[in-house]
């Protein structure tokens, strides 16, 4: 039986991630932006040389840890 | 009045568990109604105490329950804060509880020796409103002297080395200064420069011609993304408040790409707002009529937090309440009508939020634009809404040529 003084578990909403072209932010498995129209997979000049790649790396990796303690 | 939703820290990060398990990570707290400015943007009316504010013993009580329910910082607010003679001892309460805590002030009369008080009782953070310079900001809130005021608070606690942010409200008349206003908090010591839209609420639907007009984001997005930038090279991060967004070609630039991208309004789920008599929200800010779940006093906030109905509307992530523009948008699912303050306080009911920069340059692309039209006025009532009506309409041949 549920404990009365805790909440029910929440949901969470669908991940977001940035389009490897433009840099805005689409839903994860996207192809082709809604934004842009480019391939939301292909990194860009813009998202290589902007240090995108090593970010998206990073949270990749504090979200599997997270899955794993949640 | 409120400015919350400040400087996104380590242990204000909200992680997964807390999402999914509903840990009220932040709380911010109007500790009081009584306040030492008259601000014309003051959507909860302060000024005097309210009739039944919280005592002393009862203030701890709630610290205790927060604490037990994992809350990570509160932030007292007012009315103004300090005008309660016992807020020092409410600073240490939450301090000794192992909760972070901040205080929004409007820092009129805030001296150095209070600011230095607060600090050894555990003060951790100060967040200083400044909305223009002196003769705005000066009309803005009320009282002459209160930007001088301000300033002086902010130098106060660079000497005393307490870190100390700038809150700003985003009127109609604030955009040609805020360059300016930049130059000026970097100068007086700020790190942090949290920009917050002002709402449609309570005073400021009495002074309407304050507010900003939705179709004014297409100039005000790229001016805060240009701030955003030039304020990191000279140690200022622009923070953007709950209110600013949504998406857009800036979302990366000010929340992202490591800390994350805006992820729907957080009231009722991780966090709440409790008014001074002991009213909890889901968000300090929200109308107490519609959003109000009861008394602290009456009531444990375990029991309202985990049944009250006001208090659970954001936690299925469902997109049912969506109407207008934001039913159909590409970012429904996420964003979910932005903030719930913005838009309930506008339109009456949330779901549908005009104040949004992927809405602008959606209905640019179709020549259209978004503006508001006060139809009803608020009551003289804290955090009391009035009505306004959307228009939608084709944009001047001369803004688009611009």
């Amino acid at each position: 039986m549920s404990d009365p003084a805790k909440p029910t578990q929440a949901r969470t909403s669908p991940m977001l991630i940035l389009c490897r072209q433009c840099v805005q932010y689409v839903f994860e498995g996207t192809v082709t932006c809604p934004h842009c129209g480019g391939d939301a997979r292909e990194a860009s000049v813009r998202y290589r040389e902007g240090g995108y790649l090593g970010v998206e790396a990073i949270l990749k990796i504090e979200r599997a840890a997270e899955r794993r303690r949640g | 009045m409120t400015e919350t939703m400040q400087e996104d820290g380590p242990r204000r990060r909200i992680s997964l568990r807390d999402q999914l398990d509903c840990v009220p990570v932040y709380v911010v707290w109007e500790t009081t109604l009584a306040c030492n400015l008259k601000c014309i943007h003051c959507g909860s009316r302060a000024g005097h105490r309210r009739a039944h504010e919280l005592s002393t013993d009862e203030c701890i009580d709630v610290i205790r329950q927060l604490a037990e329910l994992g809350t990570r910082e509160i932030s007292i607010i007012g009315g103004e804060a300090f005008v309660r003679k016992d807020w020092l001892t409410l600073v240490r309460a939450i301090h000794d509880h192992g909760i972070d805590c901040t205080m929004q002030t409007g820092g009129y009369k805030l001296s150095r020796e209070m600011i230095e008080a607060a600090v050894a009782a555990g003060l951790l953070g100060l967040g200083v409103s400044i909305d223009g310079l002196q003769p705005l900001h000066d009309r803005l809130r009320g009282v002459p002297g209160s930007y001088r005021e301000a300033l002086r608070v902010l130098n106060d606690c660079r000497s005393v080395g307490l870190i100390a942010s700038v809150n700003t409200q985003i009127t109609a008349a604030v955009m040609p200064e805020l360059a300016e206003v930049m130059d000026v908090i970097i100068d007086a010591g700020a790190k942090f420069w949290q920009i917050q839209l002002t709402v449609a609420m309570g005073n400021a639907v009495d002074h309407d011609e304050i507010l900003l007009q939705p179709y004014e984001l297409a100039t005000l997005m790229p001016l805060l993304a240009d701030l955003h930038r030039r304020g990191r090279e000279r140690g200022l991060l622009l923070l953007p408040g709950n209110n600013i967004g949504y998406f857009g070609p800036y979302e990366v630039l000010w929340r992202g790409p490591d800390r994350g991208y805006y992820g729907g309004c957080p009231a009722g789920q991780n966090a709440i707002g409790l008014e001074a008599d002991g009213t909890i929200k889901g968000c300090p800010s929200l109308a107490t009529e519609r959003y109000g779940a009861g008394s602290v006093r009456d009531t444990p906030i375990a029991e309202l937090w985990a049944n009250h109905p006001a208090l659970q509307f954001n936690r299925d992530r469902g997109t049912e309440h969506l109407w207008g523009f934001c039913r159909d948008c590409y970012y429904a699912d996420v964003c979910r009508g932005g903030c719930t303050w913005t838009a309930d306080s506008l339109l009456g009911r949330r779901g549908n939020n005009p104040y949004c920069h992927h809405r602008v340059l959606q209905l640019a692309e179709r020549g259209i634009r978004e503006r508001i039209v006060k139809v009803e006025d608020a009551p003289a009532l804290p955090f009391a809404t009035g009505r306004f009506a959307l228009i939608e309409e084709p944009i001047p041949l001369e803004v688009a040529s611009a």
